[in-house]
């Protein structure tokens, strides 16, 4: 368990009233306060306003999955604040806050990886402003309760407002241990509670990144290289620059050498011809009249043929073996067993985002400012520096609302492009990428082609099950003992990896999902092969103990993340099931 | 370029365009009205949906030279504040996920209960089919139709 006075902070707002500042721990690894350490900064976690008004800094990106109302619910709701009163404030993105959590949203962890800290810090702050009614009071806090933003003394019914006591509070050392709320004394966590953005939603008033606007903006369209990997080669502008409308025309081709530094993934950006224009409509009719050249590379003359073929060939290739449980070679030798043989693909998928992607960035003197719904500022603003040759604190990333992300705002490829433009032109822009130029130029979710076979007995058992994954990425379906919590007493798994077709990136749950459709489709199979209900047969095979491995061989990571998550995940589904 | 004179929300804007641009653009890239929404450019998703003398129409699809005098509405001028059944019918249904298609569902809302005031699932269903929504909120949306429907017959 973590100690609060190294990640919580109190002070006084200015201007009075009370502001609890702090730093949510990155998987469990949280960097201490330094209170010597001049750049420190007050990052206002929570601030609590003199007329009883109370804001939250969301430090998470609002896509549509709901973490901009639910983190705020749960500061709430350990506070036993007045929901009405509460405010939530996009958090700007500073590295000098070391906010690590803050470094990405996704990985369907926003809750849980922030869930002690964020109740931790509205459970102290709750503290502070009743230890402040019971110095007001002269009374011992025990006989005082909290409720709706209002501090009660039981013996006298007085009252204070949390606004009439966050100037005292803010004068209050962190306490040492706060209580927090058991899962029956909930007021908003786990009960529906509106969507803060619905009302702005309605109106026609949310602003997503799309939105942005800054005055004496111009618009850019850019025409991609459509091959993954390719080069431009050349281009003629000529019509174009004809246009009325059309105020630059430039490639943009970022040189290997600075390329090969970008994340693979997340610095990923296609060659391309840039058009700034006064509209957008101008910039996206201009790429018609364009003449570009490609150099395709080696994906040039690859298409989605040669790519199951090239997957279809690894088959019976050597690959490796990700796990290998119990002896399944007798099992699939013994010819009086049964051999079940299934093969399933998970294809290419596009994300579909439903509000194009975008950004705007302004570059001026040697800061470049850029406004973009992003899942990974942290690395955006990394990516952008190595890319623009600028030094990253010359980055500055306003995180602002998306309309659906899926994993596809991690990539910094818009942030780049429209900082490169605007550095180019120095002026602000806006680009926008059209419908068409996401599904051609999306990073996609991995192509999978997962082969399942079974060796079933004459006694009607699954004696050993054998998995190869191909996959246009390093993935395995089973790569753990505790991926295989299906009671199958003998397993052995191979992956092999095949030259991607299609730029791939962070989809979804990226191989979770690809991999739960090919086992439990499989699972399926089994169950009508034996002539078993799917669901029996599915409590049958979980009526096990997991051997989750020896923590003594597994990484951090694995012991802090993972591993919490599988066991939950199977507590879960033994409960669904049952 | 020509110049044209369009009534919006009740109010005369004048523009100086290239003809061919689509009101869409005109409205987000020069009128700085960002509630209509780009989604796809083709009419294909409805977004962009605003009305075109109250008949819903797909704003990236309607060349600006084409709009005549026609009276444009879009969804910051449903209501002065945000008022419209359907706006307040969307409020208490919860109706946005990630919200981004929203104005263009709730502007094809609004066009099917002045044609038909209270409609059939199936009325529904068939208006509303162009109106893609990524996060699936289908369900919603139908229930804060009929709730609209219903408080208007009360």
């Amino acid at each position: 368990m973590m100690n609060r006075r190294d990640f919580l902070k109190v002070g006084s707002k200015i201007g009075g009233g009370l502001m609890v500042s702090i730093r949510l721990p990155a998987y469990g690894k949280s960097i201490l306060f330094d209170e010597n350490t001049a750049d420190i900064e007050f990052n206002k976690f929570i601030t609590i306003d003199t007329n009883g008004e109370i804001t939250i800094m969301l430090t998470k990106h609002e896509m549509g999955q709901g973490t901009g109302t639910a983190i705020p619910t749960i500061i709430a709701d350990e506070l036993d604040a007045d929901w009405s009163k509460i405010k939530i404030e996009q958090a700007f993105y500073d590295p000098k806050y070391t906010w690590l959590e803050m470094g990405t949203t996704g990985g369907s962890g926003s809750i849980a990886r922030t869930w002690d800290a964020v109740r931790t810090a509205g459970a102290t702050t709750k503290a502070l402003l009743k230890q402040a009614a019971a110095n007001k009071w002269g009374v011992d806090p025990i006989v005082l309760e909290v409720n709706n933003s209002k501090v009660t003394n039981r013996v006298t019914n007085r009252t204070f407002d949390f606004g009439e006591l966050a100037g005292e509070a803010a004068k209050i050392p962190i306490p040492e241990h706060v209580v927090l709320k058991k899962p029956g004394e909930y007021v908003y966590v786990g009960k529906s509670v509106k969507n803060r953005i619905t009302k702005d939603v309605v109106s026609g008033n949310m602003r997503y990144g799309i939105d942005m606007d800054i005055p004496g903006m111009v618009y850019a369209s850019i025409e991609r290289c459509p091959i993954y990997g390719g080069r431009i080669k050349n281009y003629d502008d000529t019509e174009v620059r004809k246009m009325e409308g059309v105020i630059d025309v430039f490639p943009i081709a970022i040189p290997q050498k600075i390329k090969d530094s970008l994340h693979s993934i997340v610095g990923y950006v296609y060659d391309g011809v840039v058009i700034v224009a006064s509209s957008t409509w101008i910039a996206i009719k201009a790429r018609k009249r364009l003449k570009v050249e490609w150099d395709g590379g080696e994906n040039a003359n690859r298409n989605i043929v040669s790519l199951n073929e090239d997957m279809a060939a690894l088959k019976d290739s050597p690959a490796i073996m990700s796990m290998d449980l119990g002896d399944v070679e007798p099992c699939f030798q013994n010819t009086e067993n049964k051999i079940l043989e299934m093969e399933y693909n998970t294809p290419y998928q596009t994300h579909a985002v439903m509000e194009p992607l975008n950004a705007t960035a302004h570059f001026q003197d040697d800061v470049c400012e850029i406004w973009v719904g992003i899942q990974d500022p942290e690395k955006t603003i990394n990516n952008v520096s190595k890319a623009l040759q600028i030094p990253e604190e010359k980055v500055k990333i306003h995180v602002l609302k998306s309309g659906g992300s899926f994993g596809r705002r991690y990539a910094a490829d818009t942030s780049i492009e429209a900082a490169f433009i605007s550095k180019k032109i120095r002026k602000p822009v806006k680009l926008t990428w059209t419908r068409e130029d996401e599904i051609k130029n999306d990073h996609c979710q991995p192509y999978l082609k997962n082969y399942m076979t079974a060796a079933i007995t004459s006694e009607k058992s699954v004696a050993a099950i054998e998995n190869q994954a191909i996959c246009t990425i390093n993935y395995a379906v089973w790569s753990t003992k505790w991926d295989h919590y299906y009671a199958f007493p003998n397993i052995r798994c191979y992956r092999s990896k095949v030259q991607t077709l299609l730029q791939y990136g962070a989809w979804r749950s990226v191989g979770e999902h690809s991999a739960a459709l090919s086992k439990e489709c499989f699972v399926d199979e089994l169950a009508h092969y034996l002539g078993k209900d799917p669901l029996d047969y599915r409590l049958e095979l979980l009526s096990h103990e997991v051997d989750w491995g020896d923590p003594k061989e597994m990484s951090q990571a694995a012991i802090e993340r993972m591993l919490p998550r599988k066991k939950l995940l199977r507590q879960i589904q033994i409960e669904v099931l049952s | 370029m020509a110049h044209y004179s369009l009534k919006i929300n009740n109010k005369i804007y004048p523009v100086h365009i290239e003809p061919d641009t689509p009101l869409l653009w005109v409205l987000r890239d020069k009128l700085k009205l960002y509630g209509t929404k780009y989604g796809c450019g083709i009419a294909q998703c409805g977004a962009c949906t605003v009305h075109l003398d109250g008949m819903p129409m797909r704003s990236c699809s309607i060349p600006i030279d084409s709009i005549g005098n026609k009276a444009i509405t879009t969804i910051e001028g449903l209501s002065q504040q945000s008022n419209h059944p359907i706006q307040m019918a969307w409020e208490e249904e919860d109706v946005p996920q990630c919200g981004y298609c929203q104005s263009g569902q709730i502007m094809s809302a609004v066009a099917l209960l002045k044609r038909i005031p209270n409609p059939t699932d199936k009325q529904i269903e068939r208006a509303m089919k162009g109106n893609i929504c990524r996060c699936g909120t289908y369900s919603r949306i139908q229930n804060a139709i009929k709730s609209a429907a219903k408080k208007s017959m009360d």
